[in-house]
This record gives structure tokens, sequence and C-alpha cells, in this order.
């Protein structure tokens, strides 16, 4: 009777965790719309023909595809606080044409296999006008072909330029893609920073090679400089005091460094306890409040880093985002991450006004005539790649944790 | 060329010596219940979370975060058992416990992820601050891994070797059956077995926080301490800590070489131990003692 009762516990046990692993890439939240929404929802339809299903009376259904789970959930908890803020303010003024935004998301996972699943389910409810993708350029490249194939616009939170690359249509960046970074970076180490033997240090992911070869096109071909070493390093490498000795022993006069999230705290924090007394420049990540405050702000203070925005930016739709991201998430303070998909949203919603309904194939036409469009991060209009923003900063990391504007450069 | 060599020894020494705290643990499980953890590298983690709940957020002292998280791990590592391994211990299926194992990593993952929310957090290191030697600034936390790291590997040895309570383990360990005849309590055994194993592998996730960040990417660290155990030779404890500081070294002088490759150049070797001396380097010579 044990016996039998072992098995059936150990069978329980092992079906209880495929049918959670399968639970978790198939979950589906759906995230109605905040008060003051008086139209009946609408139930999803297998077809995906039809005005009808994108002009009824019920919510305006924008797609969420990002992490929900795994290692990366932080980076889709990123883009959600964003993109709810925004449709939460949309909603409250009376959403888009009269219909409230409503967000429903699927877990884009681990691998890049998952985010395609996540997309692919999304994109069969046939109600979705747009959608919102990953931080993370590997997972939005990955759902290009299966975003192709339904046609509805996807707005990448990444900025590798392999995005554009795709010449996909409906695939949008809202940042400043890493072609133009790229420069600002060369340009920022050698004439801001006096650097004449750089040493380049990156993630070999889409985003640090992207940009590493973008500096290094740049350097030879602006400034005739090559650089003195060059190190790469893993996605979740956590040593780094033995990669920078090695970045270190090549004679560099200065780090330029790419790469995201807790690999910048990581490597702020590293240089620091070796004493590096070199002029270091970091990508978007190392202006970060969140990986200041992981690297400590003394180890982070002095550095340079090109971003897409400082709390510091003198915009009126900046300060408001600030004041109302303060109300809504008291207890943590906004990163520019957050503002890629809360601007995102607005973008949609513009776009969908623009239009006039919310079918996809308009929403798309009526981004190409967006112009000069004011958000928080930035002024928008897309250029010929479906980039969105126009402007980037480039900033100086402080001893008090905030982040100083030195320059601020328009591209368009 | 010195400098280059000082660096590269002292970070490979203290994250050779967290992967030897794991893989500790990993082989006093092996042989007191004869199967692989697979969530080993999550209690590190959830260490390193009470770690940073008991010193940021509670804000207590350093003996008071030592205190309380010894004693939250200890009474964890018996709900850990009592939750994983009790249940199935009889189980006909010889992988159940490890299956369960792989379950509770999954849960222990998302438990964190909730409470302590999905952005990476900081804990201050135990020593902070740096010291230089031969030209070479080096973390004192790096000190204090390698010294903590290696009092309490020789604290297992002291209990295994010398402890009459140790060697009531080691027989309940090797034999459930005869021990019990013995009058040996086996169930109290496997406690403070898993009692011992959650406290050193949750200090461990103490020491190594300060050097990474604390998020449930620190969970990566036990691939590492698998190659150690198997490297050393698959349930001998000596092998297991020589075996997981070579790989920590050999980890971080190749990093000189390739940065990229670096994980290939420590799985190589695991693939040339495998095929040289499947046993491990220590696997036949010293297979009957701690």
């Amino acid at each position: 009777m044990k016996k039998q009762l072992s098995k059936v516990l150990a069978l329980t046990l092992t079906a209880g965790l495929a049918l959670s692993g399968c639970a978790d890439s198939k979950k589906t939240e759906t995230t109605a719309a905040p008060a003051g929404s008086a139209a009946p929802e609408t139930p999803a339809v297998e077809s995906q023909a039809g005005n009808s299903t994108y002009n009824n009376d019920g919510t305006i259904k924008i797609g969420g595809a990002y992490q929900l789970s795994g290692t990366n959930v932080f980076q889709g908890d990123i883009v959600k606080e964003g993109a709810m803020l925004a449709m939460k303010e949309i909603n409250e003024k009376g959403g888009v044409l009269g219909r409230q935004l409503e967000l429903v998301e699927e877990d884009a996972g681990e691998t890049t296999q998952d985010t395609v699943t996540a997309t692919t389910k999304l994109l069969e409810r046939g109600d979705i006008t747009a959608i919102l993708g990953c931080l993370s350029s590997s997972y939005n490249i990955a759902v290009s072909e299966v975003i192709k194939e339904y046609q509805v616009p996807l707005f990448a939170m990444g900025s590798s330029a392999n995005v554009w690359k795709e010449n996909n249509d409906f695939m949008w960046q809202i940042r400043v893609t890493d072609n133009y970074s790229a420069k600002v970076m060369t340009k920022a180490a050698v004439e801001n920073l006096g650097m004449k033997k750089p040493g380049l240090f990156y993630c070999t992911n889409s985003f640090g090679q992207g940009i590493a070869d973008g500096v290094k096109t740049s350097l030879k071909e602006d400034y005739n400089i090559d650089p003195a070493g060059e190190v790469t390093f893993a996605v979740g490498e956590t040593n780094y005091s033995a990669l920078l000795t090695q970045l270190l022993a090549s004679g560099c006069d200065g780090i330029i460094a790419v790469s995201d999230g807790d690999e910048s705290s990581l490597i702020m924090k590293q240089v620091y306890s070796m004493r590096v007394d070199l002029p270091c420049i970091g990508s978007a990540a190392y202006g970060t409040i969140m990986n200041m405050e992981n690297a400590g702000l003394d180890a982070a203070a002095g550095w340079y880093t090109v971003s897409d925005w400082s709390a510091e930016l003198e915009m009126a739709r900046s300060q408001a985002f600030i004041e109302s991201w303060n109300m809504e998430y008291p207890d943590k303070p906004p990163l520019q991450q957050n503002l890629y998909s809360y601007d995102a949203v607005y973008l949609l919603a513009e776009a969908i006004e623009q239009a006039g309904s919310a079918d996809p194939a308009a929403v798309k036409e009526a981004l190409k005539g967006v112009k000069n469009y004011e958000g928080a991060m930035s002024v928008y209009t897309p250029d010929t790649n479906r980039s969105f923003a126009t402007t980037q900063l480039l900033c100086i990391n402080k001893e008090d944790g905030s982040v100083g504007i030195v320059e601020s450069l328009k591209f368009r | 060329m010195l400098v280059s060599f000082l660096q590269l020894t002292a970070s490979g020494l203290a994250v050779g010596m967290i992967y030897a705290l794991m893989a500790v643990g990993l082989v006093l499980l092996v042989r007191a219940v004869g199967t692989m953890n697979f969530a080993q590298g999550d209690l590190l983690t959830l260490g390193a979370f009470v770690a940073y709940w008991l010193s940021v957020q509670l804000g207590l002292s350093l003996a008071g975060t030592v205190i309380g998280a010894i004693l939250i791990f200890a009474i964890f590592g018996v709900l850990f058992m009592l939750t994983v391994f009790w249940p199935v211990r009889k189980s006909s299926w010889p992988q159940a416990i490890t299956i369960c194992t792989i379950g509770a990593s999954t849960i222990i993952k998302n438990s964190m992820t909730l409470i302590w929310g999905s952005r990476a957090l900081n804990i201050p290191p135990i020593l902070p601050g740096s010291v230089q030697i031969c030209g070479v600034y080096l973390e004192k936390q790096y000190f204090v891994i390698i010294g903590v790291a290696a009092l309490i590997i020789w604290g297992v040895f002291l209990l295994f070797d010398k402890l009459y309570c140790g060697r009531i383990m080691q027989a309940a360990a090797q034999d459930k059956y005869a021990a019990t005849i013995m009058g040996i309590p086996t169930f109290i055994t496997i406690a403070v077995t898993f009692m011992i194993v959650m406290c050193i592998v949750g200090i461990g996730g103490y020491l190594v926080a300060p050097l990474f960040v604390v998020s449930t990417s620190l969970s990566r660290l036990q691939l590492r301490a698998f190659a150690g155990v198997v490297i050393g030779g698959f349930g001998n404890l000596k092998g297991a800590v020589i075996g997981s500081i070579a790989v920590g070294l050999i980890e971080s002088y190749s990093s000189y070489v390739t940065t990229t490759y670096k994980d290939a150049v420590v799985f190589l070797l695991l693939l040339m131990v495998l095929v040289l001396k499947p046993s491990g380097l220590f696997g036949n010579r010293i297979s009957d003692k701690a």
C-alpha cells in the first residue's frame, strides 16, 4: 500500500512539475482596464479577418510578450510596469477612441523559442492591435517572422541595429539604435574623456556585439584609432576581476564597457575594488539607478554613460512621468527602461487615434506618420529604419546616485 | 604578469571555495540519501536572500545576521528534508528523489522572486574595501570567503573523522537498515545532515553575494560544483573540495586566454577526467573515508 502510495506521489510530483512548466509557458494574464471602463470585454475570435474584431465596443488589446517568469523576469517586470502606468493614465482620461486599453500578456520565458511561442499565442487570438516586445533584442529578432506573418506591429524595447536589419515593416524600435549610440560613445570616449588607446569590454549578445562593432568602426573611421585591447564575456558572467585584469594588461588608457543589467553593476563594482584609475564610459545600463545602487554609489560615481533618459531631463512629460511613477510605485525609483514601454504605449495610443481604428494595419500606417511626438523620454519621429527616438544623452554618474546630463544629442 | 597571476589566483581561489562548499553539501546528501540535489544552487541563492533580509532589510549586526541565518538555514534544512526527501524515500523508483529536487528548485526560485521581487539586490561585503598585495588590489571579501569556507570545510572533516556523532551519521548513510538495528535514529541523522548541508550552502550564499548581486542568477554556480564533485570523485568529500577548488582556479586562469569559452575549458577538463579516470581523481584511493 505504502509502495503504491509512493509511486502515485512520485508520479503526481512529476506530472505537476511537467504541467507547471507547460502552464508557465502558456500562462495568459489578462490585465483588465482600470476603473472607468464601461464597455464589456470582447471574447477572443479565431479569425483575424474583419475590421469588427478590432473596432467594436470592447477594449483595445495591446499584447505583452515579455518574461513573466524565470531568470529574466525582472526585464519583463520593467516593461510591464511602464506599460501599465501608461495604460492607467490613458484610461483615466477616457481611453482611446472612447475605448479602454487592455494589456494581454504571455510569458516569453527563458529562451527565444519560448518568446516565439508566447508571441504566436497572442497573435492567434486575433484581437491584438499591437505587441510590446522584450527588453533584449535577441528575443525581438526571434519573433520577426511571426510578426511578419500575422502583420501586427511590435514595439521592440531593445536597441540592436539587427532589429531593423530584419527589414520587417511591422517591427518598430522605441529607442535610438545602437549604430547611433556607438558613435556617441566613441565621440565621448575620445573627445570628452581623452582616450587614445581605449579598451573595449563587452558582452557577446546581440546588443553588446552590435555596439562594440559600431565603436570599433567609428574609432577607425572618425579618429583613426584602434582599441588597445578587447575582452568579451557571455551574458550572466559573474566574475569580472580576471577579465578586467586581462583588459588592463593591454595597456589601455580608458574603458568602454557595453553590457546589460547585472553585468554593469558587477563591472562597476569590480573596477572600483581593483582601484582602476582610468576614465570609463558605459552603455545605458551603467547609468540606471538600480545598477548604480547594486554596484555601490562610490563605485558608480564618475562613470560616463550613453543614456536614453535621466531624471534631470527638463521635459514637461518627463517630470510628469516621475510624479506619476512615484505615486504608482512609491517603493522603487523609475528606471529609464520603464520609459521604453511607457512611451511605446502612448505612441500606440496616438497612432490609434490618428488612424481612427485599432486595426493593426491601420495602426502601422499611422505610426509611420507620427512626427515630433513629445514623450517622456524623447521626441519621437520614426526614421527609415522604424526607430522612433530622436535624442540621446551623454551622462555622468554622480556620487549621490543622480545621473547628470553632460550633453544632449539630437539625431534628426 | 605577476599582477594578473595574483588577481586570477585570488578570485579563482575565492570562487573555488564557494564551489567547494556547495560540493561538500552535494556529497553529504549523496552519502546520506543517495541522490544528487538539483536545488543546491537555489539553496545557495536562498542563503544570499536570507542574508540580505537580515542584514539590509532588518538592519541586524554581523553577529545577529550570522546567528539568525544559521537558525533559519537549519529550520529550512529540516523543512526541505520533510517535503522533498521524506515522502519519497522508500519509493521503488530510484529517480523519485532527484525529480523532487528539480521541482524544489523551481519552487524555491520562484518563491524568492515572489518575496523579494525580480530586481537584483545588493548586500554589503562582510569586510568592505580592498588590500594591496604586490601591487594588486584584492577585495577583502575574497579573504573572508577563503577563510570562512576553509573553516567550515575543516569543521565538516572534523565532524566525520573525529566526532562520534559524525561516525553515527556515516554509519546511517552507509547502511540505514543496519544502523536502525544498532539503535541509531536514522531520522535524526538524516535531518541533521540536511541541516548541516543547508547551513553550509546558505553561508556560502551569504559569502558570495557581496561579490556578485543577490539574484536568482546565483544558482548557476551549481554547475561548477557538480563538475567539482565529479572531477574529485563522486561521493568523496576531500575529492569534492579539491576538485571544486581546481574548477575555480582553472576557470579563472583560462579567462586569461579565452573569456568567451572559459566555461568550455572547465567542462573539457571534466570530460577528460571522465574518460581517463571515471571514478574521479580521488575516487578509488580514499573512497571509504569522509
